[in-house]
């Protein structure tokens, strides 16, 4: 009989297991980790529109997060609007030592 | 006037999942842009921007909706950002130096300094990210892959692309901050 219910509750209880912030729980608390949590969460693939209407239910509840959203998607852009520049003086920076040791016989 | 009917939406998922997710759109920019107008107006140009667009399989149309009418609001930020500031530029100009000609040149060189800053922050961040963040960051971000691709590419789950990301995220944040 419960799982009969289950339109109602989709009615009456709106907080989903896919409405909560994703994969970092450490993140709760401060907008500015939240808001890089969803940002990263819509930016997937993997993304639906019932992620989109979880973000929004999440920006509605106050200032700080929708201002926090904000300034996490705006860096996220410049980053992406960078991407050449960045990717230059990143790329020689890769590493050998990720190779292992150089191999002395 | 814009007209809405009939759609074709059988034909055109995209068209179908816009007529499914006005509403939702509708919120979500209304929360972003603090404005009940600037979301319909914002709405309006998804729909136009999605009627001029051939037919085609969108993995996710729904999700794709979002992210469209979010590129078409962050173009338009960037306009009024460029706009607002030329303005103050005209305004101190006008009343210190009366000088026309270096109205533009000093809003073009503050916009390049903050950029430059800003550009040699995250470039700093970056460098010091730990091996696997930096390459999911690189191929995600600086080559456009998607999560999915990023984390084949680098054979691990894409939850663990999406933990690189967030890392290289808050620490870029933190840095160039603001």
């Amino acid at each position: 009989v419960a799982s009969l219910g289950r339109d109602d509750d989709n009615l009456t209880n709106p907080l989903k297991p896919w409405m909560s912030p994703p994969i970092d729980q450490k993140a709760c608390g401060a907008p500015e980790d939240e808001a890089i949590g969803w940002l990263v969460r819509v930016q997937s693939d993997a993304a639906t529109a019932q992620d989109w209407v979880a973000l929004t239910a999440w920006l509605e509840i106050s200032e700080a997060h929708a201002q926090a959203f904000a300034r996490a998607e705006q860096l996220s852009g410049a980053i992406v609007d960078s991407a050449h520049e960045i990717a230059a003086a990143t790329r020689r920076r890769t590493p050998d030592a990720q190779l292992g040791p150089p191999a002395v016989v | 006037m814009v007209r809405q009917a009939p759609l074709d939406d059988d034909r055109n998922p995209l068209l179908s999942a816009y007529l499914e997710r006005r509403a939702e759109l509708v919120r979500y920019f209304r929360v972003r842009l603090r404005s009940d107008e600037g979301a319909e107006d914002l709405v309006q140009d998804i729909y136009l921007k999605i009627s001029s667009l051939p037919a085609s399989d969108i993995g996710n149309p729904g999700a794709y909706l979002f992210r469209l009418g979010t590129n078409l609001m962050l173009d338009r930020l960037k306009v009024q950002r460029r706009a607002a500031r030329r303005d103050a530029d005209w305004r101190d100009v006008h009343f210190s130096t009366a000088g026309g000609q270096d109205i533009a040149e000093g809003s073009a060189a503050d916009d390049a300094a903050d950029a430059h800053q800003r550009l040699a922050r995250i470039i700093e961040v970056v460098n010091e990210l730990p091996a696997p963040a930096r390459e999911a960051f690189r191929l995600h971000k600086l080559e456009g892959l998607t999560h999915a691709e990023t984390a084949r590419a680098m054979n691990v789950s894409r939850s663990s692309v999406e933990k690189y990301m967030m890392t290289c995220l808050k620490r870029i944040l933190a840095k160039v901050g603001r």
